[in-house]
C-alpha cells in the first residue's frame, strides 16, 4: 500500500510575502534586522519606539498615525506626546490604547 | 540620561507653542530641514515642542510652509542665563572673586594630622614640621616633601621613619617610631658588691669575687662584702666582676609628719581671653590683659569640624584662674589621714622585698602637727654593685 506523500514545503501564509521576509526565513534571521524593516517595540502601553518612520501624517493629543513606508501605524490613546523623532526613530509616549496599522 | 540634559542646558533650549495650520507637516519639515525638535505634544490644537537655540533660529521658514505660528513659551539654559544678568557687574566680579579665592585657598595646607604614633605627642611632631616648613597656610607648591622629611626627621629622635602626604589640603603625616634596645648589662668590667645599708649579715653567697666578710659580721653603708680581685695559686690577680647574694638584718625607722595648718589656694575668679586662628591668622579678641593678683593659665583649643575633618577656623580660650593662698586649718582626722598616707608611701618604697622582723608604730599628735615613726627590723638585700675605678699611672 502506497504511502501518503508528505509535503516537504512549509505551510503558505493566505497573505503575500515579500522578499525580506522569504530570505529572513531561509537564512533564519530575526526579520526586525533586515534592512529597511519598520521596527516597533512597545513598554507596556506607556510607550512605544517607531523605527524606520518616514513621517508624521496625524499627529493630536488622541491620535498619532505614522508613515512606515509601505506601511502606516496609527496609536490612539490619552494624552499622547511624541518625546523624540530623530533619525527616523520616533518615541511615543502616554496612555496608548491601540496600535492599528493601515 | 543626565548628561544629555545637562549639556543641553550648557547650550541652551527653548519650548514654543505652534498653532494653526498643519502640525503633521510641520514636524516632518522640521525633521527633513535638520531641526532637532523633541517632548512634542499637542494640547487643545496648540503644539508644544523643544528645540535648540540654533534650531530656533531656522524654525521660521519651516512654521511659514506649514502654515503655523511659532511663539516662544519659555527659554531655558546657561545663555539665557548669563544674557538676563550681563549687566550685573557685580555679580561677575563675585563669581570672579569667587573662583580666585577659591583656586588660591585651594593650594594651601589647611590641616595638619598625625598618624602613627603611640609615644610621642602629636603637637611635638606638627612643631618639627612647622619648623621644616609645613604649617597652616603654607603654599603646596612650595612643598619639597623629601627635603621636609629628612629636615624634620632630625629634628625627631624618637621617631624612625616619616611620611609627608598631601592630600587635599590636609598634609598627613604619617610616622613609625623607633622602638628601644633592651639594656644590655655590662658583666664583664670589674666591680665590687658593697652595703646598701648598715646591717649583720644573715645570708651570703658569693657567685664570683672574693666574699671578704663573713656570716654574722655587721657592716656599714659602703663597706665592702664581696670584692673583685680574686687571687691566683701562682700569686697573680684577676679583676672579676662580684657577683652574689647579701641579705642582712637591718634597721629601719620611717617617719611622716603632718601640720595641721597649710596653705591652699583659695580660687576667687576665672578670667577668659579669646584668640580666633583664622586661615593661618591669628586674631586676637579683645586686649589680653595678665591679672595683677596670683594666677595659674591654661590654654584650650577647639577646631570647627566637619565630619571629623578639622576647618582653618579655630578658637584659643586662655583662662586665668585667679587665686590666692590662705592658711586652712586642718580637723585632727584629717590631718591623720594625710600623715598616714604619706607614711605608708614611704614604708612601702624603703621595705621593698624585705622580710619583716619586728615592727613597731607609734602615732604622736600635738596641737600644731600628727607624726606616726615606724620602727621596723628586716631582712633585706643590701648587696649593691660599684664599679671598680681604676686609675691610669705613668
Amino acid at each position: 500500500m502506497a504511502q501518503k506523500k508528505r509535503s516537504r514545503s512549509r505551510p503558505q501564509p493566505s497573505y503575500k510575502r515579500t522578499a525580506k521576509e522569504k530570505l529572513s526565513e531561509e537564512l533564519d534571521l530575526p526579520l526586525a534586522s533586515m534592512p529597511g524593516m519598520p521596527n516597533i517595540e512597545l513598554a507596556g502601553n506607556r510607550q512605544a519606539v517607531v523605527e524606520g518612520c518616514k513621517g508624521v501624517l496625524e499627529y493630536n493629543e488622541n491620535a498619532i498615525k505614522l508613515n512606515l513606508g509601505k506601511s502606516i501605524v496609527k496609536f490612539v490613546g490619552i494624552g499622547l506626546s511624541m518625546t523624540s523623532f530623530r533619525f527616523e526613530q520616533a518615541v511615543i509616549s502616554g496612555n496608548i490604547l491601540s496600535v492599528e496599522f493601515l | 540620561m543626565f548628561l544629555f540634559r545637562f549639556f543641553r542646558w550648557l547650550l541652551g533650549y527653548v519650548r514654543f507653542t505652534a498653532e494653526g495650520g498643519f502640525p503633521e507637516r510641520f514636524i516632518n519639515l522640521c525633521t527633513n530641514n535638520g531641526i532637532v525638535i523633541w517632548n512634542i505634544k499637542s494640547c487643545s490644537g496648540v503644539l508644544y515642542a523643544n528645540t535648540s537655540i540654533n534650531g530656533y533660529r531656522n524654525i521660521r521658514p519651516v512654521a511659514k510652509k506649514s502654515g503655523m505660528r511659532v511663539r516662544i513659551f519659555r527659554r531655558y539654559g546657561l545663555p539665557f542665563f548669563l544674557h538676563k544678568y550681563r549687566k550685573r557687574v557685580g555679580l561677575l566680579l563675585g563669581l570672579a572673586a569667587f573662583l580666585a579665592i577659591i583656586t588660591l585657598l585651594s593650594g594651601m595646607i589647611w590641616n595638619i594630622r598625625v598618624i602613627g604614633n603611640e609615644k610621642v605627642r602629636d603637637d611635638i611632631i606638627i612643631n618639627a614640621f612647622a619648623q621644616s616648613g609645613v604649617y597652616v597656610g603654607v603654599s603646596k607648591k612650595s612643598l619639597d616633601s623629601q627635603q621636609v622629611e629628612k629636615a624634620a626627621l632630625n629634628k625627631l629622635d624618637s621617631l624612625l621613619w616619616v611620611s609627608l602626604n598631601i592630600d587635599g589640603c590636609t598634609a598627613v603625616i604619617e610616622v613609625r617610631e623607633k622602638i628601644d634596645a633592651p639594656p644590655v648589662e655590662d658583666d664583664t668590667s670589674p666591680s665590687n658588691i658593697i652595703a646598701a645599708q648598715a646591717g649583720q649579715i644573715v645570708v651570703l653567697e658569693p657567685y664570683e669575687g672574693t666574699a671578704v666578710v663573713n656570716v654574722g659580721t655587721a657592716v656599714n653603708k659602703g663597706d665592702l662584702i664581696i670584692g673583685s680581685v680574686t687571687e691566683n695559686k701562682d700569686g697573680t690577680v684577676d679583676f672579676q666582676h662580684a657577683r652574689g647574694y647579701v641579705v642582712a638584718r637591718i634597721e629601719q625607722k620611717i617617719e611622716a609628719k603632718q601640720s595641721s595648718a597649710e596653705k591652699s589656694a583659695v580660687y576667687s575668679g576665672v578670667r577668659k581671653h579669646f584668640t580666633l586662628h583664622f586661615f593661618g591668622v591669628n586674631i586676637p579678641i579683645g586686649p589680653c590683659i595678665e591679672p595683677k593678683e596670683k594666677y595659674e593659665v591654661y590654654d584650650s583649643k577647639t577646631w570647627l569640624e566637619i565630619q571629623g575633618i578639622k576647618l582653618p577656623l579655630s578658637v584659643t580660650r586662655r583662662h586665668f584662674l585667679i587665686y590666692d593662698e590662705k592658711d586652712r586649718q586642718m580637723s585632727a582626722e584629717q590631718a591623720q589621714l594625710r600623715v598616714t598616707e604619706s607614711f605608708i608611701n614611704e614604708a612601702s618604697a624603703k621595705l621593698k622585698a624585705a622580710k619583716l622582723l619586728n615592727e613597731s608604730i607609734e602615732l604622736l599628735k600635738t596641737d600644731k602637727s600628727v607624726a606616726v615613726a615606724g620602727h621596723f627590723v628586716c631582712n633585706k638585700n643590701i648587696g649593691l654593685e660599684k664599679p671598680l675605678q681604676v686609675e691610669k699611672g705613668g
